[in-house]
């Protein structure tokens, strides 16, 4: 199973502070005067199939 | 993307920093069941349209950046980390956030379901490291299997 395991590195995606709907981001991007940065994609990026 | 641009330590520290982040799953908002809700899918297809009016590429798979109040800015290439970087820098150096604490912490986004009392879980998800340029999956014409001792080993026809 060890050998199985990501790598480290492969684990970079996790060390970025996101949330998963757009209606989040934008009640927070008006809460911080932040823009938003909205990733759309086909298959599920937080499990890799992408 | 995952492998390439959002896995680069210049991106990830600028998004934290300077964005409020968020991803969706096409298939979430778009299959025929929706796992979400009509107001999380008018946001997504008022972005697209916003971005239609804009002449930006607007696609499936795309980053936009939104204004705080949500609406379409732009839409950053991801060909290259450098082209994101440049892309987003410039989104910085327009909007001028207040740099600093993130908005909310990073979490693990692939958790296993909890598992019965006295069962495991197999949680399985696609390694990054046997893709090539950019996280993508090499091109294959076949692959072929041979259980050997219970184990199957497969190797690329290509």
């Amino acid at each position: 199973m060890a050998e199985r395991q990501p790598a480290a590195g492969g684990k970079h995606f996790d060390e970025i502070a996101w949330v998963t709907d757009i209606r989040t981001a934008i009640q927070l991007g008006k809460q911080y005067n932040r823009p938003i940065f909205l990733y759309t994609g086909d298959g599920r990026i937080n499990t890799r199939r992408c | 993307m995952r492998a390439g641009p959002l896995s680069d330590g210049r991106i990830i520290d600028l998004l934290n920093w300077n964005f409020v982040c968020a991803y969706t799953v096409n298939a979430d908002y778009l299959d025929p069941k929706p796992t979400v809700g009509p107001d999380e899918r008018a946001e997504l297809a008022r972005i697209q349209q916003e971005g239609f009016a804009k002449k930006l590429s607007v696609g499936m798979v795309r980053v936009y950046v939104l204004t705080p109040d949500g609406y379409t800015y732009d839409v950053v290439p991801t060909q290259t980390s450098d082209m994101t970087l440049s892309a987003l820098r410039q989104a910085v150096a327009h909007f001028r956030p207040e740099a600093g604490k993130l908005v909310v912490a990073p979490t693990p986004q692939s958790v296993p379901p909890p598992a019965p009392g006295g069962a495991g879980t197999l949680h399985l998800v696609s390694r990054g490291d046997d893709r090539g340029p950019g996280g993508s999956f090499r091109p294959r014409t076949g692959s072929s299997c041979h259980p050997k001792s219970g184990r199957s080993s497969c190797r690329r026809a290509r």
